[in-house]
């Protein structure tokens, strides 16, 4: 936390190389988060753009009465939010049960032969709702805890918790029917 | 036969192995739920295929600075601005206020030099519209 107060009043300050710092510590958080919920990797980059100029808009509002990681977190879900609103994309932000692996999917075994089991999770990821998505993204990826993904998110902690439990036995379950006929190949 | 765990309990043991650096026993890592959780946990901490140009940062504090100037030679036309009106303010209010009748009188005698200064004035207005829809504008199109 120090650290952020140290760096936050460098930033206040212009110093360039300490603006530069807090950009590089932060955009791998930034573009995991809106390259999980835009899908478009072009819309990506200017979307990760868009927040941080609104970091540098609200920088002096920071109070530090959180992680700095977990306020830029907050803008970037809030930047992805709007964005999906203003494309008038209808994600569901919950799941509608159960919503892996539909008819017209390849077939696992389809999908083995054009894809590794890397690609095919990370196609299960995508298909998850929003608020999974985002969650497990924060989760895993980010090392937040729950009471920072609560922060980001504005859900309650146990739905949080509910969420990730979904989001993974559904991934599981689809990691489940791609592998007995992983074993025929 | 051993049941296998729950998907809670498995889920459970997995965040303890991945949060608290507890790792799986040969025993557990036997078990098919927690296999499968297993591969999972790892996928999901994996790097997704999705990168930012190298130069990402310094475009962004590129930006960061082009705006900081936008903001201080704003605040710098405002204080200019806010100086000549406040000037004229006192000059009229002292006039009213100590009944200064030469005031005309000096308005007369400078409004000789109105002609030069408002082509002076209007010169000014000219080279900066002029910066800013040549120069600035452009710099800003091409960032």
């Amino acid at each position: 936390m120090s650290d952020d107060k140290a760096l936050v009043g460098q930033v206040l300050q212009g110093n360039a190389r300490a603006c530069q710092t807090l950009v590089e510590r932060h955009q791998r958080l930034v573009l995991h988060m809106v390259g999980r919920m835009v899908r478009q990797p072009e819309d990506a980059e200017d979307l990760c753009q868009e927040v941080f100029i609104k970091v540098y808009q609200h920088l002096p509002e920071f109070q530090f009465d959180a992680k700095l990681s977990t306020w830029i977190a907050t803008i970037a879900y809030r930047t992805g939010l709007n964005y999906l609103k203003k494309r008038g994309y209808a994600e569901p932000l919950e799941a509608p049960e159960p919503m892996l692996l539909t008819a017209d999917d390849p077939t696992p075994a389809d999908a083995l032969v054009r894809e590794d089991e890397k690609q095919f999770l990370q196609k299960q990821i995508e298909k998850l709702p929003l608020h999974y998505r985002t969650v497990l993204t924060l989760y895993h990826l980010d090392g937040f805890s729950y009471e920072e993904i609560r922060r980001v998110t504005n859900l309650p902690e146990g739905t949080v918790k509910n969420y990730l439990f979904r989001a993974r036995q559904l991934l599981k379950e689809a990691l489940q029917r791609h592998q007995p006929r992983e074993s025929w190949l | 036969m051993k049941t296998p765990l729950t998907d809670q309990a498995a889920q459970e043991r997995l965040d303890a192995a991945f949060r608290e650096g507890h790792p799986l026993t040969p025993t557990e890592a036997a078990d098919e739920s927690l296999r499968l959780y297993q591969r999972l946990f790892d996928e999901l901490a994996a790097e997704p295929p999705l990168s930012l140009p190298a130069g990402f940062a310094a475009g962004v504090v590129a930006e960061w600075q082009r705006r900081r100037a936008v903001r201080s030679e704003r605040r710098a036309y405002a204080l200019f601005v806010a100086g000549v009106v406040g000037l004229l303010a006192l000059a009229w209010g002292a006039g009213a206020l100590f009944r200064i009748d030469d005031f005309a009188a000096a308005w007369k005698a400078v409004s000789r030099y109105a002609g030069p200064v408002g082509f002076a004035l209007g010169l000014l207005v000219i080279v900066q519209a002029a910066d800013y829809l040549l120069v600035k504008r452009r710099q800003r199109i091409f960032s």
